[in-house]
């Protein structure tokens, strides 16, 4: 009896130990170095994004002979796999990045040719200190908001139509919950749990999110002070639902569900809603002004040619090709993508109004905007990045009542300060 | 036992029979061991004093993972919502399974394959997947739960947004996923004890409390133990269960230790200070099967 207690015992212990002791990261991902036969092109999306490049690489083969294998990773998974991949010397030919990891930042081919070559917007590619093209955006995105129409339409509710109508946060809040009380909605807005959306929501109150000053501190101005209060002040359980960025509820469920009757989030659910929302009408709307009128927008992810794999040209040409004003506009036909590249104007086969509103939100976005993602480019290649989303995660506690408004402020400037300093 | 002298007269070949064979038999399990257990605590070890990030080189930097993770507050409140997290789930998983297990394996019992059936399935659900369901039910908005609640007139709970609701919430599912293995384990002990004792104790006029408290249970004695060890563990280590429920919500009230450990090690890439934690888990976990172990063998003595 005793041994066995005791054999019992250990095995337990060492089963509760065993995966817990080490923290190492995952498995090394497998990339093609071969110099010949197909090229990959890693990547993460949907099926409108993943299907639109494997179409293009169909059309690809069919005028030139050259394969590209369109693989699909998981979004989680996608960097730790190529940071691995760097590791191993297993990396892919190209890849469509969330942005550029400095494990591989001095493995890329220089990329200047094809954007100067095809008007790649180019406050979107990321250059390093000599000069050297990094990655190219893949596409535009652009923060923006989401009505269901059946509910407006059933309130009697009327929305902005034309830029000299649009409302402010306060007009906005009063028309949604005129919608709730007569429609019946169960809430009057969800938000997206994004530092990213909460960016945009924090310039349109006149905030400058969180910049360095000459020593390296982050801070932030008046504003967002603001804008943190009015946050939290509609995040009531009754204009907008806690559940969502207290305990991670999904918004996007929440809207299709048809009780919502307004969503916060992106252009990139434009092709989610066009196939999958069936059970109401839906419109895209000008965001609000509190009194400034802005979206975050940006490149969707960061296309990027490894260096080292021995098919570096193959890989450069497949970009090359893609960028050609005239396939790449048949790729944002395809995944109904926001172009980044200049003088393009894609004839979408539906939800054209949708989309060229994004385009007038980005034009009379205020140049904070593109100071910010300055900053980003800049910390991402001195090497220098934050890990997890410490603006987001403060922002929770302020909003679960763990912490003070100014607590709040003063830490993510800690947090930004202490990431990049 | 034998004496030492006896052991010294048995011949060489049935020595090397004796101890050798044993040996080989073990042989696989050992490199198990060390290939999946040694190894990775040797590595997290040595992680845990470095500043390594998950890639790139590991700076030796001694113990000052462990001083900051002596001074941070947000691991001292995964530690006590653990702790409050076991101290509720582990007597639950003892009660609950041990309640249903005498009821079903009690003469009167009706139905008894069926109800087995019934509280076993659980058990093949894998915990993300429970957790999901249970997420689902006790959804805020368009849960089923608060809409029953709603049409019986109590309103909406918030049972994903108030920290304490959001643990009791964990607890339940925990409790009910558990229930079919612990329930497994009382059930063969109490077919065990033999029918003798009982009858004897109900000619001497036991009620059917008394023969429970008086004999049933001091001899599931050595199944509680275990039940109790096992449950203790396994709450210290839930993570998969909450992850998918609520994922340490609202905010990071309800992050256990496990769930500390994933968000500093692979959420904000501290791999270094995540594997200190992880020691310190470890730790924990020792102190507690050793506590419990000498318990029980005082209780054995006594």
């Amino acid at each position: 009896m005793e041994v066995s207690r005791r054999t019992l015992l250990s095995g337990a212990v060492g089963a509760g130990a065993l995966g817990l002791a080490a923290c190492s990261g995952g498995t090394a991902g497998s990339g093609s170095s071969a110099s010949t036969g197909p090229i990959q092109f890693y990547q993460s999306g949907d099926a409108n994004q993943g299907g639109g490049y494997a179409k293009m690489a169909a059309l690809y083969e069919q005028q030139t002979g050259k394969k590209v294998e369109v693989v699909e990773v998981a979004y989680a998974d996608l960097p730790t796999k190529i940071k691995n991949a760097a590791q191993a010397n297993g990396l892919p030919a190209v890849a469509r990045m969330p942005s550029i990891d400095p494990v591989w930042k001095d493995r890329l081919v220089d990329l200047n040719d094809i954007a100067t070559a095809n008007k790649v917007k180019a406050g979107f590619v990321v250059k390093d200190s000599a000069g050297k093209a990094l990655s190219l955006p893949s596409d535009i995105t652009a923060v923006g908001m989401f009505l269901n129409k059946t509910l407006w339409d059933k309130a009697g509710v009327k929305f902005p139509t034309t830029e000299d109508s649009i409302w402010t946060w306060d007009e906005f809040v009063s028309a949604g919950k005129q919608v709730q009380a007569s429609a019946g909605a169960k809430y009057g807005l969800v938000l997206d749990r994004s530092s990213h959306r909460e960016k945009a929501f924090m310039y349109e109150f006149g905030s400058n999110w969180w910049l360095p000053d000459a020593s390296g501190t982050y801070s932030t101005n008046d504003a967002t002070t603001t804008a943190l209060n009015y946050f939290k002040g509609i995040t009531d359980d009754k204009f907008m639902p806690k559940s969502v960025w207290l305990s991670n509820d999904d918004p996007n469920a929440l809207f299709k569900s048809g009780q919502v009757a307004a969503y916060y989030s992106g252009s990139w659910q434009i092709a989610d809603f066009a196939t999958n929302i069936k059970n109401f009408e839906w419109a895209s709307v000008y965001l609000p002004k509190q009194p400034v009128r802005a979206s975050n927008f940006g490149e969707a992810a960061a296309m990027v040619v490894f260096d080292g794999t021995g098919q570096e040209q193959a890989g450069h040409d497949w970009l090359n090709w893609l960028y050609t004003p005239a396939n790449y506009q048949k790729l944002c036909e395809y995944s109904v993508m926001l172009p980044a590249v200049d003088g393009l104007t894609p004839n979408y086969s539906a939800n054209k109004d949708a989309l060229s509103l994004y385009n007038q939100e980005i034009a009379a976005s205020p140049a904070i905007v593109g100071q910010v993602k300055q900053n980003d480019f800049k910390n991402t290649l001195s090497g220098k990045s934050v890990s997890g989303d410490p603006a987001r995660d403060e922002t929770v506690k302020f909003l679960n009542g763990q912490q003070s408004v100014d607590q709040t402020v003063a830490n993510i400037g800690k947090a930004l300060t202490s990431a990049f300093k | 036992m034998r004496s030492s002298e006896q052991v010294r007269s048995v011949p060489l070949r049935a020595r090397v029979r004796n101890n050798l064979v044993p040996f080989g038999f073990t042989v696989v399990t050992m490199v198990l061991f060390v290939v999946f257990f040694v190894w990775p605590a040797v590595l997290g070890l040595y992680y845990s004093l470095t500043n390594y990030r998950g890639y790139g080189t590991a700076k030796f930097v001694g113990l000052a993972n462990y001083l900051q993770l002596f001074g941070d507050s947000d691991f001292y409140q995964a530690v006590l919502r653990t702790l409050t997290y076991a101290a509720l789930v582990v007597p639950l998983s003892f009660v609950v399974p041990l309640f249903i297990s005498v009821l079903l394996v009690g003469r009167f019992c009706r139905w008894s394959r069926a109800a087995q059936v019934l509280f076993f399935l659980p058990w093949l659900i894998s915990p993300i997947v429970a957790g999901v369901i249970w997420r689902w039910m006790f959804g805020e908005s368009f849960g089923v739960v608060n809409f029953l609640l709603s049409s019986l007139g109590v309103g909406h709970i918030s049972w994903q947004t108030e920290s304490n609701l959001s643990l009791a919430t964990v607890v339940v599912a925990a409790v009910w996923g558990g229930l079919a293995f612990n329930m497994l384990l009382f059930m063969a002990a109490l077919r065990n004890i033999p029918r003798s004792y009982y009858e004897a104790a109900e000619i001497d006029g036991a009620s059917g409390w008394r023969q429970f408290w008086s004999i049933s249970l001091p001899l599931l004695r050595p199944t509680s133990f275990m039940v109790v060890l096992l449950s203790s563990i396994g709450a210290m280590k839930e993570f998969a269960l909450v992850q998918a429920l609520n994922g340490g919500g609202p905010g990071n009230t309800n992050y256990l230790m496990v769930q500390y450990i994933y968000h500093t090690g692979f959420e904000l890439n501290k791999v270094g200070y995540a594997s200190a934690a992880s020691f310190v888990l470890m730790l924990m976990l020792l102190v507690i099967a050793l506590i419990q172990v000498r318990i029980d063998r005082r209780t054995e003595l006594g």
